[in-house]
């Protein structure tokens, strides 16, 4: 037994972690209430709730138009414009206020709003290095 | 008559600074490993493994001169001001424990000093971006590193058994 200690030790502290994990990790994502603003000419005409699935499409007049979703992970995103260079799209997904997703050429700009009581992970706007 | 010698062996010289480089060849190149954490800075530890042989081959305080001396000339190398904090706490809690825990096992089972090591590496390194961040959410990452550390420790104390089992071999010690 005394010999088997450390594997025994570090099965037990894996265990710890991962569990701790998982339970953190649940706890952060039940909390989750964020809502996101969608923005158009700096007029907020979307609120979109991020517990939820979605696709949908904002489109103009013009034609043009931004296809915006919410993944199941409580993030949103552009997957597809139709502005010529994409920034929107290449921007990916997110989550958080220090990431908004703008398209410049459709006048868009998703904000994220947060509620309190969140666990936030990401609290670094910039890096400079 | 006491002879107290106050020169090092040219041989101690030698070993010393060549495991200083080997420790900094593996921290610039382990910089360069992306991780999957928002902190910026975090590293993976690998250089433990000089750390390691040195406090199961040697002494400890060999072990903390190679630290000390790579930190230092790894943060002007690397590049980052930030990494010089965290390899600093990390490595310093990382060699307190390997320390002890080797001293407790008598030098055997080097794969669990390491794991140790390499848990408690990550924790410091926790702690620094705790202070720096101002933040103490970062707590959340614990459990991520801390596997991080368990795997990376194991896969460095293979390593340094390795090491240590050829080097014997060689008749170098």
């Amino acid at each position: 037994m005394k010999k088997h200690l450390p594997i025994i030790i570090t099965v037990a502290l894996l265990i710890v972690f991962i569990v701790s994990y998982l339970v953190v990790d649940y706890i952060s994502r039940s909390n989750a209430s964020t809502t996101a603003e969608i923005y158009k000419d700096s007029k907020l005409i979307r609120v979109v709730d991020l517990s939820k699935e979605d696709t949908f499409t904002i489109s103009n007049d013009d034609g043009s138009y931004n296809v915006i979703q919410v993944n199941e992970l409580g993030e949103i995103g552009v997957v597809e414009a139709s502005c010529s260079d994409n920034t929107c799209v290449h921007t990916g997904f997110t989550k958080t206020p220090s990431k908004p997703i703008i398209c410049l050429p459709n006048r868009l700009e998703i904000r994220i709003v947060l509620e309190e009581n969140n666990i936030n992970e990401d609290e670094i706007d910039s890096y400079a290095y | 008559m006491k002879m107290k010698s106050t020169h090092m062996h040219i041989k101690d010289i030698t070993r010393l600074a060549l495991f200083i480089a080997i420790a900094l060849t593996i921290f610039v190149l382990e910089s360069q490993i992306p991780i999957p954490i928002a902190i910026p800075g975090v590293k993976l530890g690998l250089a433990n493994i000089v750390t390691l042989y040195l406090i199961n081959q040697y002494s400890t305080k060999e072990a903390l001169l190679v630290l000390i001396v790579r930190v230092i000339l790894g943060s002007v190398f690397a590049g980052q001001l930030m990494s010089f904090a965290y390899s600093l706490v990390g490595g310093l809690l990382s060699l307190s424990v390997m320390a002890l825990a080797n001293k407790i096992q008598k030098g055997e089972n080097v794969w669990f000093t390491s794991i140790l090591g390499g848990i408690f590496h990550n924790v410091g390194q926790i702690i620094v971006a705790i202070i720096v961040l101002g933040s103490f959410n970062v707590v959340y990452y614990l459990s991520v590193l801390g596997i991080c550390g368990i795997v990376t420790g194991l896969f460095t104390g293979l390593i340094v058994q390795a090491f240590i089992k050829s080097m014997k071999k060689l008749n170098i010690h």
